[in-house]
């Protein structure tokens, strides 16, 4: 289980999400830096076969070096973030929280739900897995369980609906 | 419904057409742009035709060789012909009804539109009268509903009157006012339809406009009328005099802008006139020609008048009244609007002071309802005085249950560091907010939070804790390191954002428990789409006791 952060309310156990969650975070995090790094490479190379302007060589470096620096620490940090998600269903609110450096937790009363969506792309589908959404009046809400089993996530949803039917409130 | 049933829905009986004047009523831009441009565009043509006119030659001319000026004629016609149907089409295609349950509107000729709002929840009903609505005596009627965004439906235009009638009628309804009304409108209800049906089959379209006179007339009495109604006469809470508002904007945050960027202008003026005249040199002079251009003023100016006109016409005539149906204000220049606020439809309230008002205690006060969304109507007060602004809480605010009102707030508006209970960032957090650090933090009573931040402009947000959507605790690596955290109270978007930001760790989360319990209490108890009917509460109660129990013998049995 995890530790309890500054953050964290008392007593909260937090229900982590699917370590198979760490495959997609590493899938499109990969995908995410190649494209970064085509993109930064892109006038680099234009200089070297000199179509286009010369860049200092210190510059390069340091371009090159800094990114591959950020995206290895960002790959490492993956496993942690992703078990640094949690959820957990409190008598009348669901907490969730996430996050390594800039934490938040937040609570959503069962009464404010206006509807609770459940979606997954193709590399979640391809490992069961799925992201349910809490939506309430408030755009800021934001909250959002990423990786869950898809069985669970199914029950979060009728659990959480039937709770939200039981507290209906709206506005 | 019957409009899935085919084309003939629109033509249907049942739905009212709206005033046949409203098309010019909005379209009169149009109207009066295009022949304007024309003539602006062409103008050396006109004048020698006015010239060949006065001289008799336009006469020879048009019998020698007519066909130009039948083509131009015939164009200028078309186009005028072009416009009149455009303008009738949109009108007849503009129909509403309202049952019920809902109001509904159609519009549109080629791209068809069809809003439908929930009475019941309906969030406010607005009033518009643009200038030329206000000669013809027509307005128009806007509802807010919670769902969905922006303005739901819009009915424009209809007569004053019945406008008017019709808001009364939908408030009335959407607050769940007169219970006993409920009987009378399943007789009353075919009422409308019948007589509307009758005269569509009948006559011509201008028996239609009569209709919604008696459309009102027959049900708004129902209402008013009914026996569980007891009139409360209006108050007047605020009023706006002309001369504060005008002095409100110089002093205001436009004001300052206008000063500096004048200043600006006029220093750079003065100096390389100066340097001009000291110096004799060229370059100078013409950095100087430059700066006198209307080109570079022009736009400053512009900015400035299309700020401060929204300002006016936001503030024109203001006053805040309390009606039964709740906080109508009216204010407008050129365009009078009327808006009503119900009490029990406001998330959150902000009272805002700027600098250069601190010396006339004047405050601004802004509310966040849902489906206005940021637009200028979320403006509850433009500039009023410190009673004004007690007086307008004190109604549109519930009560914060605690013993000296007045001093929390005061101390909420004006105070600085921990005095009454206030918090603020802790001085170990310093480097954080070097400036606001005594003004950031909160207060909670029993009814709801209160939020100071501001050191300039000085801000006092309040948001009954049964209002609350969901809360969030948040908190990066310096602030950590620092053992402080930022609470964010989420509430439906508007201008209000609530926040606590940088306060101590063990008070915010105190908060955040404190804050998550009370919403989860103060929802069961309050919370109603039509807040003022007792059985809503009533029945609400029930069904949510019924439904805890039942959820908690589910729960019980099979431990998750």
């Amino acid at each position: 289980m995890l530790h309890s952060e500054a953050i964290d309310p008392t007593g909260v156990e937090w229900t982590r999400v699917d370590e198979k969650y760490i495959t997609v975070k590493y899938i499109t995090g990969i995908i995410g830096w190649l494209v970064t790094f085509a993109i930064v490479a892109a006038p680099l190379v234009l200089s070297w076969t000199g179509i286009w302007m010369d860049f200092a060589l210190w510059l390069q470096i340091l371009v090159i070096g800094g990114l591959t620096l950020w995206a290895v620490v960002d790959l490492i940090l993956v496993p942690r973030r992703v078990r640094a998600i949690g959820y957990h269903e409190r008598a009348d609110d669901l907490l969730i929280r996430r996050g390594l450096l800039w934490q938040r937790v937040v609570a959503v009363p069962y009464g404010r739900l206006q509807y609770v969506d459940i979606e997954a792309g193709p590399i979640m589908r391809k490992l069961g897995l799925c992201t349910v959404q809490l939506k309430t009046a408030s755009a800021a809400t934001d909250a959002t369980i990423p990786g869950a089993v898809r069985a669970e996530g199914a029950r979060l949803r009728d659990e959480l609906a039937a709770r939200g039917q039981a507290r209906l409130a709206g506005l | 419904m019957e409009e899935e049933s085919g084309k003939e829905v629109w033509f249907d009986e049942t739905w009212t057409k709206v005033h046949p004047l409203s098309p010019l009523v909005r379209g009169w831009v149009t109207i009066v742009a295009i022949p304007a441009a024309f003539f602006a565009y062409n103008w050396e043509m006109w004048s020698n035709l006015w010239t060949a006119w006065r001289s008799g030659e336009l006469i020879d001319n048009v019998q020698s060789n007519p066909l130009p000026y039948l083509i131009g004629g015939g164009a200028f016609l078309a186009l005028a012909l072009l416009i009149f149907v455009g303008f009738t089409l949109s009108w007849w295609f503009t129909r509403y009804k309202i049952t019920e349950e809902h109001v509904m509107v159609k519009s549109g000729i080629f791209v068809r539109q069809h809003r439908k709002a929930r009475i019941d929840r309906v969030q406010a009903v607005d009033l518009r009268q643009p200038l030329l609505a206000r000669l013809a005596r027509l307005a128009e009627l806007r509802f807010e509903v919670a769902e969905g965004d922006g303005t739901a439906a819009t009915l424009a235009f209809l007569r004053k009157q019945e406008a008017e009638d019709l808001r009364t009628e939908i408030m009335d309804r959407a607050a769940g006012r007169a219970p006993a009304s409920v009987a009378d409108d399943v007789p009353a209800e075919p009422g409308p339809e019948d007589s509307a049906s009758g005269d569509v089959g009948n006559n011509g379209d201008f028996s239609l406009i009569s209709d919604i006179p008696r459309h009102s007339v027959q049900q708004a009495p129902d209402v008013s009328h009914s026996p569980a109604h007891t009139p409360v006469p209006d108050r007047q809470i605020a009023r706006v005099p002309i001369w504060r508002l005008i002095a409100s904007m110089v002093c205001g945050p436009g004001g300052v802008v206008v000063v500096i960027a004048a200043g600006i202008y006029l220093t750079y003026l003065g100096v390389t006139t100066a340097i001009v005249w000291l110096t004799g040199e060229e370059d100078a002079s013409l950095v100087m020609e430059v700066g006198l251009q209307p080109a570079v003023g022009i736009p400053i100016i512009f900015g400035a008048v299309v700020g401060f006109w929204g300002q006016l016409t936001g503030g024109w005539n203001f006053t805040a009244t309390m009606t039964e149906a709740g906080l109508r204000l009216k204010y407008g220049l050129t365009t009078t609007n009327t808006q009503t606020v119900p009490p029990g439809r406001v998330q959150a309230i902000q009272i805002q002071q700027g600098l250069m008002w601190r010396p006339f205690g004047w405050y601004k006060v802004i509310v966040t309802v849902a489906g206005y969304g940021l637009d200028s109507r979320t403006t509850l007060l433009p500039v009023g005085t410190g009673d004004d602004v007690m007086r307008l809480t004190a109604e549109m605010f519930p009560d914060l249950k605690v013993q000296n009102p007045e001093q929390v707030f005061m101390e909420g508006l004006s105070g600085t560091g921990t005095e009454l209970g206030f918090t603020q960032v802790p001085a170990r957090a310093r480097a954080f907010d070097p400036l606001v650090r005594k003004r950031r933090g909160f207060f909670t009573t029993p009814s709801a939070i209160l939020l100071r931040d501001g050191r300039m402009t000085r801000r006092l947000t309040m948001v009954p804790h049964e209002r609350i959507q969901s809360t969030a605790l948040q908190q990066g690596p310096l602030a950590r390191w620092r053992k402080v955290a930022t609470l964010h109270i989420h509430i439906p978007s508007g201008p209000i954002t609530a926040l606590a930001k940088n306060q101590d760790l063990e008070q915010v989360r105190h908060l955040f428990d404190q804050e998550t319990g009370y919403a989860a209490v103060a929802r069961r108890l309050t919370d109603r789409n039509q807040w003022m009917m007792p059985e809503e509460l009533a029945e609400f109660e029930k069904t949510v006791a019924e439904a805890v129990e039942k959820l908690d013998d589910a729960t019980a049995s099979p431990a998750p």
